[in-house]
């Protein structure tokens, strides 16, 4: 039988903005049985379920002085999910991010989140937000002159987290800090400085969390570390909301995209839906045993029913860009008499092709 | 509990930023420590003083010496321009000219001092202590002549004690003789040395030619006892006139004439006798004698008209006398006034030793508190002073550690009010700032004179004036964006409050309209406060006044630093947001 109380002493957690982990590790130390704990953590901590929308951004207008950066913005970021922010820099994925969690006051518009107790302004409420939102800016942000435990530590205890050694710990290794815990921050190498950082952000386990160009700096092997925390760290249930100009890498983890562009969040949707809606070419691949293409893009080119919008060697293939791919496949493979054909595919372009094609019109 | 979380990591983060460290933290401790040492004697060393004198004389020896041996070194230079050149290149502390004949017992001495007023930190105390021993010099000499003088008074005094009892005398003597010429003077008048001719009745030997027996007898009977009264009256006559105080000349010239007319009449009795004796049957010859007595007679007759003319004569030189003694009988009297009056206005001299001549009043400056090293005077101040210059650069050092740091928008990002990191740099600037003051206090216990007792009320002041200097700093470190501007305003806040202060220049020294602002001055107030409870014992009760001041400074600057810090709050977020990577 359920012990008297629980439910409320879940719910008033969740409004002090008590997380999930330590609430569960509390409730279980005073002897409640994991599965209620589990039950009343998961009702009332998840309360957007996933796929429904968690936070709402309607008619954003924010501008610096005269200069207009955002008009007439309206977003939704469905709970659960890794909702991508792309867009030429410059073009306002930063303000927009600072209003999403109500850093920044609007023009117009407003931000609402849906928390237990309903839809709540994120401009009217900071508290709640502050405790519902991690962030972690492009520029880590952190004590350089702490170490790495002593800054986890520090950010924990300005959520009311009572610092323990275990907590610490069990984070430091979630975050691949473990081996580190000692060393000063300032000390510590790019990716980890940069894993420090998110962890920061994730120390009082928040439900969303904001990333703002979080590869920026990063070589490509400490880039792929970072999407990974990113994704595993979506996986254990938290929102992740990320701008980046990194499109190849953003297509491959969010699950929806923005595309901002003139002020403005033109199309939003999947990487596929996107590239679909921006590039309805696609990617003949093309190589060959001596890798000379000369007399093949001659003849590619002089035929008008083939839909080629463009013809470009990259390293020792051939790409051909086509709105009619299978008429292309067939002429290649009956053009090719007196060499030896290596590779032949046919994929649709990248988002980044969607979106440098959306920047050129 | 998240404020103590956040001290001690400004804590751990000032101790682990060593530059700053050693700058802010170390710094004070060392300078204090340097000053304490460097002040803590009561004496100016290695002060040169150039002198120039254009004539030599024992006393400039003397000033020269005197310094010489004291704690100056003392450089002869061969002219007033070098003099005044060896202070403006430093080559002396300062310059000493002495006047051209400058010497003991000359007008016109004169000692010119020339000092570097620019040297502002030492010159006062060179003018004092070159003042302090050209003037003991000078009182000596002042001493040694005053002495002479009064040596001189003193004499002075002596004999005319001694003198006034002749005067005395004088005056008695001069009675005396008035009253003996008086005498003289009437007995002389009263000589009656008139011969009367007739009463021989000369004629009477002649009446018939032939002189008669009777008739000669009647005649000697009636001379001769005039001639004996005679005689009488002209010894008395002489006796007197030896007497008398007359002048000796005229005395003999009396006595002369007396005695003539005494040994004329003699004569006459002598050849009256004869006659008379010759006289017994001899007609012959008793008309001889009578013929002779005759010629004898008016021969007398003719001496003794001179001698009352003599007598006359001297009746007026008796009265000339009279009238010379009676001049100078007053004159003694003038005399003797006069005397009396020097006596007694030398008796009315009271002062007769030559120090207190030379130097009526006897300043001694002697001081309030028990310690005289320059230490104790200055120490209250370094205090101040260490307290307002770190308080401004640690203060503003922390908030911007806060605000440079790349963790201040994951600050700003939790839950926790902007007003509560404001007052963790706070409570961490005064845990520093009380620790160095601690230190301070404890060194100064420990290696100079600064009595125990005094140190823990010391704190009270110290601990407000730290919270008023940390909150200002604290303003500084919101108004201003980057750790040079924040130093440099520090600096110049630290700076404008010592300049405007006494530490460097005397409130006394200040024009009215600046002393009255300076006179509020949190260092000039604070210096006061920690002197008096430091060196005075001055209980904190009696200093409510001044405390409360520097309370409500120190609460206007606490509204200040809210007002800042939400200003400047207002602008951080975009700036915290569109922050990028500078490599």
């Amino acid at each position: 039988m359920e012990k008297p109380g629980l439910g409320s002493v879940v719910q008033d957690s969740y409004q002090r903005g008590v997380p999930a982990d330590a609430l569960r590790e509390l409730l279980l130390k005073a002897g409640w049985p994991l599965d209620m704990v589990k039950e009343h953590i998961d009702r009332v901590y998840r309360d957007v379920p996933d796929g429904k929308a968690f936070l709402a951004a309607r008619g954003l207008v924010k501008g610096f002085g005269a200069r207009p950066v955002l008009d007439g913005i309206d977003l939704d970021v469905l709970s659960g999910e890794i909702f991508g922010i792309i867009g030429q820099s410059g073009s306002g994925k930063t303000t927009l991010l600072g209003l999403l969690v109500g850093f920044l006051e609007p023009d117009a518009g407003d931000v609402s989140i849906r928390t237990s107790t309903g839809l709540v302004s994120v401009f009217k409420s900071p508290e709640v937000v502050k405790r519902l939102f991690g962030f972690a800016a492009q520029v880590p942000s952190f004590y350089e002159n702490l170490t790495a435990r002593e800054n986890v530590e520090h950010f924990a205890s300005l959520y009311g987290i009572p610092v323990g050694k275990r907590r610490t710990e069990s984070l430091l290794r979630a975050f691949k800090l473990e081996d580190a815990r000692d060393t000063l921050a300032r000390n510590l190498s790019g990716g980890m400085k940069k894993r420090l950082d998110i962890a920061c952000a994730m120390v009082h386990n928040p439900r969303v969390l904001i990333l703002d160009e979080p590869t920026a700096d990063l070589d490509s092997v400490i880039a792929q570390e970072i999407w990974d925390l990113v994704v595993d760290i979506n996986k254990r249930g938290t929102t992740v909301i990320l701008a980046s100009h990194f499109v190849q890498e953003i297509e491959r983890v969010c699950h929806r995209i923005g595309i901002l562009r003139n002020r403005r969040v033109v199309d939003v949707g999947t990487p596929d839906e996107l590239r679909v809606l921006y590039t309805p070419y696609h990617e003949v691949v093309i190589e060959t045993g001596r890798a000379s293409y000369d007399a093949l893009v001659k003849l590619l080119r002089s035929r008008n029913d083939l839909g080629i919008q463009k013809v470009e060697r990259k390293g020792r293939s051939l790409m051909v860009i086509s709105g009619a791919p299978e008429q292309v496949l067939q002429f290649v493979l009956r053009s090719m008499t007196d060499d030896v054909l290596v590779r032949l595919s046919v994929q649709r372009p990248s988002v980044q092709d969607a979106f440098e094609s959306l920047v050129k019109r | 509990m998240i404020l103590v979380d956040l001290v001690r990591k400004n804590l751990v983060l000032l101790a682990r930023a060593r530059s700053s460290a050693l700058i802010v933290i170390l710094g004070p401790l060392v300078l204090i420590f340097l000053a304490g040492l460097a002040f803590d004697n009561a004496n100016v060393y290695s002060v040169r003083v150039a002198s120039y004198a254009p004539d030599d004389s024992p006393l400039v020896d003397v000033f020269s010496g005197a310094l010489s041996s004291s704690r100056f070194r003392m450089e002869g230079v061969p002219s007033v321009e070098a003099c005044q050149d060896a202070v403006r290149s430093g080559d002396a502390h300062a310059c000493m000219v002495f006047s051209k004949g400058f010497d003991a017992g000359k007008s016109g001495n004169e000692i010119t001092f020339y000092v570097d007023y620019s040297r502002v930190n030492l010159v006062s105390t060179i003018v004092d202590v070159l003042s302090s021993e050209v003037g003991l010099r000078t009182t000596e000499l002042s001493r040694n002549l005053s002495a002479a003088l009064i040596d001189a008074l003193d004499v002075t005094r002596r004999t005319v004690r001694q003198k006034r009892g002749t005067l005395v005398t004088l005056a008695t003597e001069n009675d005396r003789m008035l009253k003996g010429v008086a005498r003289t003077r009437a007995s002389i008048e009263g000589l009656d040395v008139t011969l009367n001719v007739e009463a021989f009745n000369l004629p009477l030997l002649n009446e018939s030619g032939v002189p008669t027996f009777e008739r000669w007898e009647s005649f000697a009977n009636v001379s001769v006892p005039r001639l004996d009264a005679m005689l009488v009256s002209l010894v008395d006559a002489e006796q007197d006139v030896n007497g008398s105080s007359l002048d000796s000349a005229t005395k003999a010239d009396l006595i002369s004439s007396i005695d003539d007319v005494l040994n004329k009449t003699l004569l006459v009795r002598s050849q009256l006798n004869s006659a008379w004796n010759q006289s017994g049957g001899d007609r012959a010859v008793l008309n001889a004698s009578l013929v002779a007595l005759r010629a004898a007679v008016s021969d007398a007759k003719l001496r003794t008209d001179a001698v009352a003319t003599v007598r006359q004569q001297a009746v007026q030189g008796l009265d000339e006398v009279k009238v010379s003694l009676d001049r100078s009988l007053l004159n003694v009297l003038d005399m003797q006034v006069g005397i009396n009056a020097i006596d007694a206005a030398l008796e009315g001299i009271r002062v007769t030793d030559p120090g207190t001549v030379a130097q009526p009043v006897k300043t001694t400056v002697k001081p309030v508190a028990a310690e005289r090293t320059y230490l104790n005077y200055l120490f209250p101040s370094l205090v101040v002073l260490v307290i307002a210059f770190t308080s401004l650069l640690l203060a503003p050092s922390i908030v911007m550690f806060e605000r440079k740091s790349t963790a201040v928008f994951r600050n700003f990002m939790a839950p926790v009010p902007g007003v509560v990191f404001v007052a963790a740099s706070f409570i961490t600037s005064v845990l520093v700032l009380l620790a160095q003051v601690l230190v301070i206090l404890l060194v100064a216990v420990a290696v100079f004179t600064i009595p125990f007792a005094s140190v823990l009320p010391t704190l009270v002041p110290g601990v407000i004036l730290i919270v008023l200097f940390v909150l200002l700093g604290l303003a500084l470190g919101f108004v201003f964006e980057t750790q040079e501007t924040v130093n440099l305003a520090g600096i110049t806040l630290a700076s404008l409050f010592l300049f405007l202060s006494d530490v460097l220049i005397p409130l006394e020294s200040m024009p009215q309209w600046l002393r009255v602002m300076v006179e509020w001055n949190p260092i000039v107030l604070g210096g006061s406060l920690i002197r008096k409870v430091l060196l005075f014992d001055v209980s904190l009760a009696s200093l409510a006044g001044s405390l409360a001041v520097i309370v409500g400074y120190a609460v206007a600057a606490a509204g200040l630093v809210l007002l800042v810090h939400h200003i400047s709050s207002k602008h951080v977020i975009w700036k915290l947001l569109h922050r990028k990577k500078t490599k």
